[in-house]
């Protein structure tokens, strides 16, 4: 698994908080950043020298919304050459969402758990696909 | 979105085949036996040429769990095939997860490929037992996956 930092993009504090603890737990050392908007990662992802491991996004946000920002990422030649893997995280994932993340050519797309080793097994699996997957910056 | 006012909404089935693309028979059969193995209840597909691959996935009504395609291979390699696939609405809108599984992986495939929107650019391990680890992490993770729901408008 490469170390670039995961980018976790999740207006709600306390769930921020969870995903941090839930992250540690299982013993994944890459720096974890947060955003609470999609604004702000755009920016950061536009001058950081990073490279970033994963995107961890939410779906509903206040002002560009999930989806908006993958679609943004994916229409920018620059944004989209990182080859960043994009997942959603989502707590209600209504139908329509689901469709269109996934006719976003999303990296996947899970439901948040309830319980907290749900949600670590969630993160798991996620990094274990990700880290056994070649994206641009492992190869 | 082009999505029109009527919808019908079906839930694409995780138990829908897994199509492999895979001009290495030898390969092939290596596949066969891990499958059987994992015994998942997924019918499992297999395709030497890329060309009849392209046809089963535009002509079919089967909607596929997932799609593993090898990229190097004669007439339409990977990469040129999941272009057509791409580009085809209905195809497009069943979904379907579509992974790269190459013996190499150069940075400038990966690139590419990650660009054309895939969902996963595997190198196969040459070890049996890893090749079957590997299979393992992409089946689950894509069972455990919100399923896309396979969304077609009513209308004509």
């Amino acid at each position: 698994m490469t170390h670039g930092p995961i980018l976790v993009l999740e207006d709600d504090v306390d769930d921020q908080e969870l995903y941090q603890d839930c992250i540690k737990a299982i013993g994944i050392n890459n720096p974890v950043r947060f955003f609470s908007r999609a604004e702000e990662l755009i920016d950061y992802l536009l001058k950081t020298e990073d490279q970033p491991f994963i995107i961890v996004s939410d779906v509903n946000l206040p002002g560009m919304t999930g989806l908006e920002l993958k679609q943004y990422i994916q229409d920018n030649p620059y944004l989209r050459a990182k080859g960043i893997p994009f997942v959603f995280i989502s707590t209600n994932a209504d139908k329509v969402a689901v469709h269109q993340a996934h006719a976003l050519g999303v990296q996947g797309f899970f439901e948040k758990p309830y319980k907290f080793e749900d949600v670590q097994m969630m993160f798991q699996k996620i990094f274990d696909y990700w880290a056994l997957c070649r994206h641009v910056n492992n190869t | 979105m082009p999505l029109e006012a009527k919808l019908i909404f079906s839930v694409m089935n995780k138990s829908g085949p897994i199509i492999i693309i895979e001009d290495d028979l030898d390969d092939q059969e290596v596949l066969i036996d891990i499958f059987k193995e994992l015994n998942y209840r997924n019918e499992i597909v297999f395709f030497s040429d890329s060309e009849e691959a392209l046809e089963f996935l535009t002509a079919t009504k089967v909607e596929p769990f997932l799609v593993l395609s090898d990229i190097n291979m004669p007439k339409l390699n990977g990469m040129e095939l999941r272009e057509k696939v791409h580009n085809n609405e209905d195809l497009r809108m069943k979904s379907i997860p579509y992974l790269f599984f190459s013996t190499a992986a150069e940075q400038k495939q990966v690139i590419e490929a990650y660009s054309r929107s895939i969902q996963g650019f595997f190198v196969k391990p040459p070890d049996y037992n890893k090749l079957k680890a590997t299979i393992r992490k992409i089946i689950e993770y894509w069972q455990e996956c919100v399923s896309p729901n396979y969304i077609k408008s009513a209308q004509q």
